[in-house]
């Protein structure tokens, strides 16, 4: 059973990846990696991607305008100062999050009605 | 940084075929995260190659993220699209208003073409630009052609010690033009399929339409022979061939997917030739008509064979 599971969780992973990513961009400019360890951290551990997976999304929502990627230093080993791509969320980006929250609580009460109709 | 992740970017760079500053970009944050990645491990107590090893694990197989990436970057905008697509419409234009047979018009024209294709070279090589490029070489091939029977009468009578200074002229600059034509388009297809090698088949896409053409108007005569009015009858199937290749072209830099942009220019392009055979000649058989497809297919995939034959053939020298 567990193998079904997760041959099938990465989906679910997958579908809201894209809203995850907005809504910590929007509490807080952040980086790849610092974004990847706040979803991690919010969630326990409960949620890992493959960590390469995260740019390329990224991207995709910076391709379409929903954030904006800004180089910037920030204090590394031994006072170095080193790069980091932050990420901004736009206009287009929070009224994006809004409709995929929205969304998303849809298809949570949606799944909750079928799998635990005595809640509903 | 440590060698192996060096390598490993290395090798995810070589998936992605994107223009080089975004490429480079990519790489850069990515280098960024292993080091962050690393630091981690690091504190955890991993020794350096363990902490290499776990970052790499946890990063994901370089092959499917560069797919990923690519399908972030890879699509460009409407304005791309139209821009690559604009070489082929303006030449369907010549041809449509039968401008082509104007040879300042066709002057003017190339100096355009040469003009964004350089700017364009300038400025990084944009998506949009591999179709420029193609109808910049498109001359120097079309000479090519035109040039061969001259060239050949020349050094015929030459060799029939009809021998003068002007004859000597003549054959040497056809000659520098061969080679120059030899080594320019050597030297953009190296340079354009060390990119991708499916940039040079949408560079190319429209020459075998031209070749076509240039074959069809040697059974009138020739371009440079024939009474020009009797060339007309291939105008309006050219402007509508090379209409179908600007909507492949724009097709080509809208879509996301890059099986789905090589099977574009596979699909379309022996469409294309079968139409332009059908539209000049009629119905030549539903073998020869294959024959034609066929031909064209080889020619589109021709840049994929040579791209494996380089790579191997540069493996060893790090200035592939």
């Amino acid at each position: 059973m567990r193998g079904i599971f997760s041959k099938y969780s990465p989906e679910l992973l997958k579908g809201s990846t894209y809203c995850l990513l907005l809504y910590i961009i929007k509490r807080e400019p952040l980086y790849g990696y610092k974004i990847i360890k706040e979803i991690e951290r919010r969630s326990n551990g409960y949620l890992k991607f493959k960590e390469g997976t995260i740019y390329p999304a990224l991207h995709r929502l910076e391709r379409d305008g929903l954030i904006n990627g800004k180089w910037e230093n920030v204090p590394g080993e031994q006072d170095k100062k080193q790069e980091r791509r932050y990420y901004y969320i736009t206009k287009k980006g929070v009224r994006a999050l809004a409709k995929m929250m929205s969304q998303w609580r849809g298809f949570v009460n949606a799944v909750n009605l079928v799998l635990e109709p005595s809640r509903g | 940084m440590s060698i192996r992740i060096k390598d490993f970017l290395e090798e995810l760079k070589s998936y992605l075929k994107l223009d080089p500053l975004t490429e480079k970009q990519i790489i850069k944050e990515l280098s960024t995260y292993f080091q962050d990645k690393m630091e981690e491990f690091k504190g955890k107590g991993l020794s350096e190659n363990e902490a290499i090893r776990a970052a790499i694990e946890s990063f994901g197989r370089a092959r499917n993220i560069a797919k990923l990436a690519y399908q972030a970057h890879s699509s460009g905008s409407f304005t791309d699209a139209l821009l690559a697509a604009l070489p082929h419409f303006l030449v369907a234009g010549l041809f449509a208003s039968h401008l082509w047979q104007n040879f300042g018009v066709l002057m003017g024209m190339l100096i355009v073409f040469v003009m964004v294709t350089l700017f364009g070279w300038w400025i990084g090589r944009p998506r949009w630009i591999y179709t420029w490029i193609g109808y910049s070489l498109s001359p120097s091939v079309i000479g090519t052609y035109l040039m061969i029977p001259i060239f050949n009468s020349t050094i015929s009578e030459l060799a029939h010690q009809d021998v003068s200074m002007q004859k000597i002229w003549i054959a040497l600059g056809i000659f520098l033009f061969f080679v120059f034509t030899v080594w320019i388009f050597i030297y953009t297809i190296i340079r354009v399929i060390r990119r991708d090698w499916i940039l040079v088949t949408l560079m190319l896409v429209h020459l075998p339409i031209i070749g076509g053409w240039l074959l069809t108007l040697e059974q009138k005569g020739g371009l440079l022979n024939a009474d020009l009015a009797v060339l007309h009858f291939a105008n309006v199937p050219m402007a509508i061939t090379l209409l179908v290749l600007g909507l492949a072209s724009a097709s080509f830099i809208r879509l996301r997917s890059r099986p789905m942009k090589v099977g574009a220019l596979m699909i379309i392009g022996p469409i294309a030739l079968s139409l332009f055979v059908y539209a000049v000649i009629g119905y030549p058989g539903m073998l020869r008509l294959l024959g034609v497809s066929l031909l064209m297919l080889i020619f589109l995939l021709a840049p994929a064979l040579l791209d494996m034959w380089l790579t191997r053939f540069f493996r060893n020298r790090k200035a592939w």
